[in-house]
């Protein structure tokens, strides 16, 4: 018997283990959960997890600047997997530390959003939909990342992480960041959602030649030149291009170190 | 009862390999892996451009480290920090090339990017010759079990006769990887791309694979199907009616109908349904591959506790010999508190006796574990409850496993054996023990429902009769609670989730200790009642006692509703905050039309069954 996606089997089987072991290991638990596609897999395999139920609370950092077709993705989709969802207002852009670049400072936004939630709820696990390929420094990630009480990252003085023995203990105060998509590529995520037939914003097809390879907000994002108006032609765009995937997301690009001082401050 | 072969598409894959780079600092490792990437075509230009201007910002020749290296810190220091990953698919097939720092400092790191490898490149530098860690990351790699090891003969732009001194290396090699003799040497120049992708023109003497060739060569390290089964319980779920036990198929096969084994209580039970979501039921499952399995009647399963066939069955044991690779600074002592992980279970442990440790780069046994960082350290240890486990030489994959100090990992290695066949006998006696004296299961039998229902009288009867019976038995009653342990706490949602959260913690001390255990409290929401009941260790019924609220306020024994109704009692259960009831409790008591020996014999008989030794 030949599978043409025995490479997904093998990273769905990962990932179900892991959001298993994160739902028995950590409470309270909670999931971002920002529209695009690589946070709506991930939803999808949550559920998939859970002999689909959702129980925990799905998080958004909303600044208020997705685009429309995302905020009526997200509606749509919350009332008919009966998501439990919570829209966390982000602070706004003038409280941000001002030595960063303009974009990474509106980026820097959803930390602090992120750190409210937090610390209001004491949630001891967060799931993030974050992949080792997107962005250098998130190569550097373990599954189970523990974050100190200011959520902050060391990458340092990170706990060995081998055979599915992940860090579940948690200061107070203090938590754990769970990336089941760690080992998953952007190509994987597309092909995952075709063959499962999981919903995407649209915005991700190309029209009038342009399209969105990656979801941001409205102010520090771009679409792509692109003509793929299918996931086939996704699919088949992804796997001839070199050019990174967030190429479109001005906040990595402006200058050598500004995505590592957003993630060692807490950045997803 | 094999009924069908199960799928064995994860098992069958063989489109991925997941290569690891190992070897001494500034060996060459990420330039390598960077070189790799650029002569197979896989740079965008603007990556390309991005490392030319990051190296002349630095004021060095073109450094394809950059590509991996990515933190600011790395760069700075030409270092790598922690493992970094890089992906791509060359002649159909995925590759993830895993770059592992080779400091020493950095050895913990060094082993989670390898312990998933299919295979190794151990990275040596040429005019250095063997490093320190050159040999610990081979041992290392060896320990791991990992077989396929490729050793790049770095940097040999920078010899004078690199022909001679190939020649004396890698026969220096051999000899010292005799553990895993390596699948081939490559003289190798990273930063000239000597033999990395293309043949060089300047080692015509040489004639074997260039790295590209010996990547190719690779074989995915499959999933062991053909092992026995086992399944780590991670957790239990209740779906439709169903307790689904989740896990992963750590090895061997599962159908539906096998007959089964629960350890380590030594259960029988059968595979009754696999099930998947959205699949519903499947008709198997094999290694590699999440699944639900659905046993027959009230088997009570639990995260730590493993499947696995009745006739091919993992160790279990009290007191085990561990050989582990210690990561922490500080080694072991004797009698000291570590905490033992074992696929699911997480379990105290004793250190018994004195641990040897054997220095690796010395490559020898230094007895009593003074200098056990970075090296190997062979302990026997204690545990507060049975183990389940293989032993290295059955199964390594069985056997794997991770000592805490605390919350922090202080050794990862494998269970050898167990050091003392019978389990029992010396060290803290354990719930197994219990219950064979006591010839009772353990558990817990939560009584929900109104003031006024009838639960503490229906409780205190129960206590009674199993009394007498013989049976050790305790209640935990809510208001002898709130009198005691729970002063701090008022009626709030908060504080009435808190309540139940300690009543729940209470009955499981009791019950670890072989009881009976008889909760009772209104324990108003199905939220609380469903933690209460997952945070359960042991066997947890629900029993509903149940009376319509205008009975209960009509007996009124307190006189509570009277005063709630007055107003003098804020947030009272019924009067102005909701009672959930449950949905399908394991047992049901109308105290409006049963006499109270009546529903107490219903529920004396109803403990006795689920507690009989024979369950």
């Amino acid at each position: 018997m030949t599978n043409e996606t025995a490479d997904l089997d093998q990273l769905e089987h990962a990932a179900i283990a892991i959001i298993r072991e994160a739902y028995a290991t950590l409470r309270p638990l909670a999931m971002l959960w920002s529209m695009g596609k690589d946070s709506t897999a991930l939803l999808w395999l949550v559920r998939k997890a859970l002999y689909g139920e959702v129980p925990f609370p799905l998080v958004q950092l909303d600044t208020e600047l997705e685009l429309d077709e995302v905020y009526a993705f997200r509606d749509r989709l919350a009332r008919e997997w009966a998501l439990d969802l919570r829209v966390e207002l982000c602070p706004p852009e003038a409280e941000m530390d001002p030595t960063l670049p303009p974009a990474t400072r509106a980026a820097a936004r959803k930390t602090e959003g992120l750190k409210n939630y937090l610390q209001r709820e004491n949630a001891q696990g967060i799931i993030v939909g974050i992949r080792r390929d997107e962005q250098a420094t998130r190569a550097k990630e373990r599954i189970f990342s523990p974050r100190s009480v200011g959520g902050t990252w060391d990458v340092r003085a990170q706990p060995p992480e081998l055979w599915g023995y992940y860090a579940t203990d948690v200061p107070h105060g203090a938590h754990v960041r769970v990336h089941p998509l760690l080992h998953w590529t952007e190509l994987d995520v597309w092909r995952y959602t075709q063959r499962e037939t999981i919903p995407y914003v649209d915005l991700y097809l190309a029209r009038g030649g342009m399209r969105y390879r990656s979801l941001g907000e409205r102010n520090i994002t771009v679409p792509i030149r692109s003509d793929a108006a299918s996931l086939d032609e996704i699919i088949a765009e992804l796997a001839a291009t070199r050019e990174p995937e967030r190429a479109g997301r001005v906040m990595d690009n402006e200058s050598e170190d500004s995505f590592e001082r957003l993630r060692a401050a807490g950045y997803m | 009862m094999q009924t069908e072969s199960p799928p064995l598409a994860a098992a069958t894959a063989t489109q991925v390999a997941r290569i690891v780079v190992a070897g001494h600092v500034d060996h060459g490792k990420s330039t390598l892996i960077g070189r790799l990437m650029y002569d197979l075509g896989l740079l965008h230009q603007s990556k390309i451009d991005d490392v030319v201007a990051a190296s002349s910002r630095r004021g060095v020749a073109p450094e394809w480290s950059y590509v991996l290296d990515s933190l600011q810190e790395e760069r700075d220091q030409a270092v790598t920090i922690d493992t970094t990953r890089i992906w791509f698919t060359h002649r159909q097939r995925r590759y993830t090339i895993i770059d592992a720092p080779g400091h020493r400092q950095f050895l913990a790191n060094m082993l989670s990017g390898a312990s998933e490898a299919d295979a190794a490149i151990l990275v040596v530098d040429a005019a250095a010759g063997i490093g320190e860690q050159t040999l610990r990351h081979a041992y290392l790699l060896a320990f791991l079990g990992i077989r396929h090891v490729i050793v790049a003969l770095n940097k040999i732009d920078l010899l004078d006769d690199a022909r001679v001194r190939y020649g004396e290396l890698s026969a220096q090699l051999r000899d010292a990887l005799r553990r895993t003799p390596p699948v081939a040497v490559i003289p190798v120049s990273a930063s000239r791309g000597d033999n990395v992708a293309a043949r060089a023109a300047t080692t015509p003497w040489y004639d074997g694979p260039t790295i590209v060739d010996a990547l190719e060569a690779v074989r995915r390290v499959a999933p062991p199907v053909q092992r026995p089964l086992r399944i780590a319980v991670q957790d239990v779920y209740r779906r439709d009616g169903a307790r689904i036990v989740a896990g992963t198929v750590a090895g061997g096969t599962v159908a539906s109908g096998d007959p089964l084994v629960l350890l380590p209580a030594d259960v029988p039970v059968v595979a009754h349904r696999l099930v998947r979501w959205p699949d519903g039921d499947v008709a198997g499952a094999a290694a590699g591959e999440t699944i639900g399995v659905v046993l027959d009647g009230e088997r009570f399963a639990g995260r730590g506790d493993v499947l696995a066939p009745p006739l091919d069955r993992p160790q279990v044991a009290q007191r085990l010999v561990l050989e582990m690779f210690w990561v922490d600074v500080r080694g072991p002592l004797q009698n000291e508190r570590l905490r033992l992980k074992r696929g699911t279970q997480d379990v105290p442990v004793v250190v018994d006796g004195t641990p040897s440790a054997y220095d690796i780069e010395e490559a020898r046994t230094l007895g009593a574990a003074g200098d056990a960082q970075h090296n190997i350290v062979t302990l026997q240890v204690r545990a507060t409850s049975p183990v389940v486990f293989d032993r290295r030489a059955d199964d390594p994959h069985g056997a794997r496993c991770v000592l805490l100090r605390g919350s922090r990992v202080a050794a990862i290695g494998f269970t050898i054996d167990a050091a003392d066949a019978s389990g029992d006998g010396g060290g803290p006696v354990t719930l197994v023990e219990r219950e064979r004296r006591s010839g009772r299961r353990a558990a817990i039998v939560w009584l929900t429902g109104l003031s006024g229902a009838g639960k503490s009288t229906l409780a205190r009867a129960a206590e009674r009769e199993l009394f007498e019976r013989g049976i050790a038995v305790s209640v935990v009653d809510g208001d002898l609670l709130r009198s005691t342990l729970n002063t701090d706490l008022a009626f709030s949602d908060e504080d009435r989730a808190e309540s139940v959260r300690r009543a729940a913690a209470v009955a499981g001390i009791l019950a670890e200790t072989g009881h009976v255990v008889i909760v009772s409290l209104i324990s108003p929401f199905v939220s609380d009642r469903a933690r209460a009941r997952d945070a359960a260790r042991h066997p947890f019924y629900e029993v509903y006692v149940n009376a319509p609220l205008a009975t209960c306020e009509a007996r009124d024994p307190k006189g509570l509703y009277r005063r709630a109704r007055e107003g003098a009692i804020r947030s009272f259960t019924g009067i102005d905050s909701p009672y959930e009831p449950p949905a399908s409790p394991d047992l049901e008591l109308r105290t409006d039309t049963l006499s109270v020996p009546e529903a107490a014999a219903e529920l004396v008989a109803f403990v006795d069954g689920v507690t009989a030794p024979s369950r």
